[in-house]
């Protein structure tokens, strides 16, 4: 055996499972022995730590928790989760139909349009109307003169 | 004498259960600490640990009837415990929004395991249990358990393997593996 125990032979020890020869070094080196006493109390100082905490943490139980609360947790996070799907399967739906949806016009609205219809419609324009009285006179006479005419020709 | 009938009452408690006629809130009040322990240890955050340890009792009580008293009851609620766990990290792998973390330093302060440690010493070592602490979250799966196990719940090595199912050989396996991590990130300090 070399001069001091591996760091394999100290965690051997550590765990309980030193071989006679390591224990029987141990008992004579200490260096050796300060090795493990200061690992060992490196990790008690942990576990008192860990143990304090979780101490300090440990909500305070009653009577039903445990029997109660995992059954609400996790059937209450996916009930609230189908129903913000749904809400947003709703709006999704509703939205679309409100914009199909024809607007029906009021009646001043109505009013108006058939207006704006009736003036588009008109082949002259209101202030030039009585103009076309002219317009279908001259129109009649030409018509009535190239009659007379086309029989005046004829043998 | 007091500790001979804290035993005896406990023994009583797990004949009770491996009779599946016993009182369950009786055995919740004695191993619910510990439960919870192991889970906040291994998750480090406590909303966490909580929802386990209660998964833990509600598996255990569904389950009773297959319980047929070849482990402690211990051993047996230890095996859900572990088994959930792992199971919630996995899964909490891929919830990042999910992840809250604690600190026990950070909580509470350093805890020492001598009564009555000088200033010095105690912000020393304060130092280096929480280099244990950040090294055991960085370990594999595997080890963390079976660190955590060994140096938080002082649970022997065929304990250890009752519970996680692996072979004794494994977990010494595991142990070696982690003790070498933490002394190569600790380095000196330990």
């Amino acid at each position: 055996m070399s001069e001091h125990l591996s760091s394999r032979q100290i965690d051997e020890c550590l765990l309980g499972e030193s071989s006679p020869e390591t224990r029987h070094h141990l008992r004579k080196c200490s260096a050796c022995q300060a090795e493990l006493a200061r690992l060992q109390d490196r990790l008690a100082s942990f576990r008192h730590t860990i143990r304090a905490w979780s101490d300090q943490q440990l909500p305070v139980h009653t009577r039903s928790d445990w029997e109660v609360k995992p059954m609400r947790s996790k059937p209450f996070s996916k009930l609230s989760l189908a129903i913000v799907a749904v809400a947003c399967l709703v709006l999704a739906l509703l939205f679309p139909r409100q914009k199909s949806q024809p607007i029906a016009p009021s009646p001043a609205d109505a009013a108006l349009l058939s207006e704006i219809d009736a003036e588009v419609s008109r082949t002259v324009p209101g202030p030039m109307e009585p103009l076309t009285e002219f317009v279908l006179s001259d129109s009649s006479t030409q018509h009535a003169a190239g009659q007379s005419a086309r029989k005046e020709a004829r043998p | 004498m007091e500790q001979t009938a804290r035993s005896q009452m406990i023994m009583g408690l797990e004949e009770k259960f491996a009779e599946i006629s016993g009182d369950f809130e009786a055995l919740v009040a004695l191993y619910r600490p510990r439960i919870f322990r192991y889970a906040l240890a291994s998750l480090r955050d406590r909303d966490a640990a909580e929802t386990v340890t209660q998964d833990c009792f509600l598996n255990a009580y569904r389950s009773r009837d297959r319980f047929r008293g070849e482990c402690s009851a211990q051993t047996w609620l230890m095996q859900i415990a572990v088994n959930l766990v792992r199971d919630y990290a996995r899964n909490r792998r891929f919830q990042f929004w999910k992840r809250t973390r604690h600190d026990p330093l950070e909580d509470m302060g350093y805890q020492a395991a001598d009564q009555k440690p000088s200033a010095e010493t105690r912000m020393l070592l304060g130092e280096q249990v929480q280099a244990i602490w950040n090294t055991a979250a960085m370990l594999p799966e595997k080890q963390r358990t079976v660190f955590l196990l060994r140096f938080v719940e002082d649970m022997d090595l065929l304990e250890i393997a009752a519970v996680t199912g692996m072979k004794e050989g494994t977990v010494k396996t595991h142990l070696f593996r982690s003790l070498r991590t933490v002394r190569e990130r600790i380095g000196a300090n330990l």
